[in-house]
C-alpha cells in the first residue's frame, strides 16, 4: 500500500469554502450519499470478480473524493482502481474494508469541522 | 442551495459560455457550483455522446471534458468537438492519466488539461488562461 495520506485536503476544502459556506454544506451530503451507493456496489462486484465494474466505480469515487478534498478516500480508491485494472482482485476486499473505514473517518472529520465552525463553538 | 441548475442566459451576460462533461453526478454538481460565477454554464453532459451533441448544439466558448466517461471519454470527444465546434476551447479534466494520454489529447486539439482536486479558483484561472491562447 502507498503511504497514508491526510484524510482531508485542506487546500481543496478552503477553495470550496471560499465560494461561501453554503457550497460546502450542500456538497458534503451529496458526496456521502453517492459514495455510500458506490461502496454498496463494490462489495458484490468484487465478490463476482467483475474487475471492470470495480475499476469504473473506484475511478468515479476517486474523482468525486478529489473534487471534495477527501484525499484519504481518493488515495484508497486509486489503489483499488489500479488493482482492478490489473485484473487481479485478490486484495480488493481488503481495500474495500479500508475504504469503508476511511469514508467513516472522513465523515467524522467533516462533522468535526462543521461543529468547530458553528456559532458558539470554542475558538481554535 | 442551487447546485448545477443554471440560469438562462441574459442579454448582457458577458461571461464565457461553458459546457461541463463528467459522468460523475457529484463532480458535475461541484464543478457547476464553483464555475457558475465566472462562466455561463450552458450545458452539462453525462457521457461522451452527450458531450459531443451538446457542444455542437450550444457551441460554447469552452468545454471542460472528463477523460474517462462512457462512450470513449475525452479521446473520442475531443476530436469530434474540435471538428463540430471549432471555436470551442476544449480543456481536459483528468484524474491521474498518464503523460501519454494527456499528450494525445493535446495533440487532438485540447487546449489545456487540469487535474481533479485543484481548487475552483485554480480551475477557473486555467480555463480563463486557455481562452486567451
Amino acid at each position: 500500500m502507498t503511504p497514508e495520506r491526510p484524510i482531508l485536503d485542506e487546500v481543496v476544502i478552503a477553495g470550496l469554502e471560499s465560494f461561501g459556506g453554503d457550497m460546502l454544506a450542500g456538497l458534503v451530503p451529496l458526496y456521502f450519499d453517492q459514495a455510500a451507493g458506490q461502496l454498496s456496489q463494490l462489495g458484490p462486484a468484487i465478490a463476482r470478480g467483475e474487475a471492470l465494474v470495480v475499476r469504473d466505480t473506484a475511478h468515479s469515487l476517486k474523482g468525486s473524493s478529489s473534487t471534495l478534498g477527501a484525499s484519504g478516500v481518493a488515495c484508497i480508491s486509486s489503489e483499488l482502481e489500479a488493482v482492478a485494472k490489473s485484473g487481479d482482485l485478490s486484495t480488493a476486499a481488503e481495500l474495500l474494508g479500508s475504504l469503508r473505514s476511511r469514508l467513516d473517518e472522513t465523515s467524522d472529520a467533516f462533522r468535526d469541522r462543521t461543529n468547530s465552525r458553528s456559532p458558539g463553538s470554542p475558538q481554535r | 442551495m442551487n447546485l448545477g441548475v443554471h440560469q438562462p442566459a441574459r442579454g448582457d451576460d458577458l461571461r464565457p459560455s461553458l459546457l461541463i462533461a463528467d459522468d460523475d453526478a457529484f463532480v458535475r454538481s461541484a464543478l457547476s457550483a464553483q464555475l457558475a460565477g465566472d462562466f455561463h454554464i450552458v450545458a452539462v453532459a453525462r457521457s461522451t455522446t452527450e458531450a459531443v451533441a451538446l457542444a455542437e448544439e450550444h457551441r460554447p466558448t469552452a468545454a471542460l471534458i472528463d477523460v474517462e466517461m462512457p462512450g470513449g471519454g475525452a479521446r473520442t470527444a475531443v476530436p469530434q468537438i474540435v471538428a463540430r465546434s471549432p471555436d470551442t476551447c476544449v480543456v481536459i479534466l483528468s484524474g491521474d492519466e498518464s503523460r501519454e494520454v494527456v499528450l494525445e489529447l493535446l495533440t487532438a486539439g485540447a487546449a489545456a488539461y487540469v487535474r481533479k482536486g485543484i481548487t475552483g479558483a485554480q480551475l477557473s484561472e486555467t480555463l480563463t488562461a486557455a481562452l486567451k491562447v
